[in-house]
């Protein structure tokens, strides 16, 4: 198979682009993906300071990897989760990132905060992953308006996109469908959030990850087994080799078509935490009351 | 020749990396064909004593 670009032995076939590429012309392409998204979202410019999600996995990485790559002024912002076997190492990966490129990360400990996630999985009878998520995005958001970030960057790819999308439309969620979009703009109490790798596959995201040499966490989260994401990537992975390109179209259907009908019917948080000033529908956050404030 | 993940599996050759592919059960964009540090397409054949390593590609998060 050759490169469609310049002919040399590809080692890349994207069926739903009709393409295959040699090693450099896939990290031309996967770049020019990425720079597609940020401009037709106009998710930041190169003035803009970005606040990297980094997980220590390959889809933070990559995002933190390409944004510096491609000139944007990107740090890192690790959440240690506290979960034994897995936080350290991923912290470890992330640390060794930064320091080799000379970037700035943040590090935030939820021991330090309280709720280590073993412990809020002891208190709770929720699926821990959703709370590890909310939690999470709670301190990006937090440490992102605290130190003066213009926008919050998440490594979330298009099948990561696409899954969820087809998890909410499986069961109407309409409330999360309104908020599924490559971009949130900011509102008060809340950072502009966008995901730059939302056009690019979890494939593509490996490729790149692998080309670039980059060393991330490969060991599952021990309280992640089963999580019904993975279960519906897999459906749709045998949809998209069925009929390549589905999910793409799927995606941008839905961006294109039902999107804007769900933003006129929006529902606005109107409260304010009273304990911290994070935007919520109770009184009181989640966190906060994770953290036993009522 | 040679697959290794985690667990090691032997294949007759001349055989395409597709193929291997499909008896293992994988989809082609679900994984990376690696050998040495390139990766492989569906069409490439593998032959004699060639190894290659296959590795998922799914998020572990």
């Amino acid at each position: 198979m050759k490169c469609i670009r310049c002919k040399k032995q590809a080692e890349v076939e994207l069926k739903s682009h009709n393409a295959a590429f040699c090693r450099d012309c896939f990290l031309y392409f996967f770049e020019n993906q990425v720079l597609k998204a940020i401009k037709s979202f106009r998710m930041f410019t190169r003035k803009d300071k970005i606040l990297v999600a980094a997980s220590g996995g390959k889809d933070s990485l990559t995002l933190w990897n390409v944004l510096l790559d491609l000139g944007y002024n990107a740090d890192g912002l690790f959440v240690h989760l506290g979960i034994e076997g897995f936080s350290d190492i991923a912290k470890g990966k992330v640390e060794r990132f930064a320091k080799e490129r000379n970037a700035k990360l943040v590090v935030v400990n939820l021991k330090d905060e309280g709720i280590p996630i073993p412990e809020v999985k002891k208190k709770t009878r929720r699926v821990v992953c959703s709370l590890c998520g909310q939690i999470k995005r709670y301190y990006f958001n937090m440490v992102g308006l605290k130190e003066g970030y213009d926008v919050l960057a998440t490594g979330h790819n298009l099948d990561d996109e696409v899954s969820r999308l087809f998890s909410n439309v499986l069961h109407w969620k309409m409330e999360y469908l309104v908020d599924q979009s490559p971009v949130l703009p900011s509102e008060e109490g809340l950072l502009k959030k966008v995901k730059p790798l939302y056009r690019v596959t979890e494939y593509e995201t490996s490729v790149y990850a692998f080309f670039k040499g980059l060393d991330f966490v490969d060991i599952e989260c021990p309280y992640s087994k089963g999580a019904t994401f993975t279960m519906y990537k897999k459906h749709l992975n045998q949809i998209e080799f069925s009929s390549p390109g589905t999910k793409i179209d799927f995606y941008q259907g839905f961006l294109k078509n039902l999107k804007p009908i769900l933003e006129k019917r929006e529902e606005k948080v109107k409260n304010r935490c009273k304990i911290c000033g994070y935007p919520t529908f109770s009184d009181v956050c989640s966190v906060c009351r994770l953290k036993g404030y009522t | 020749m040679t697959v290794d993940k985690r667990e090691t599996y032997s294949f007759d050759t001349p055989i395409s990396v597709g193929k291997i592919l499909k008896k293992l059960n994988f989809l082609p964009f679900e994984v990376l064909v690696i050998k040495g540090d390139r990766l492989l397409t569906r069409d490439v054949v593998i032959r004699g004593d060639e190894e290659i390593e296959i590795r998922t590609v799914y998020s572990k998060g």
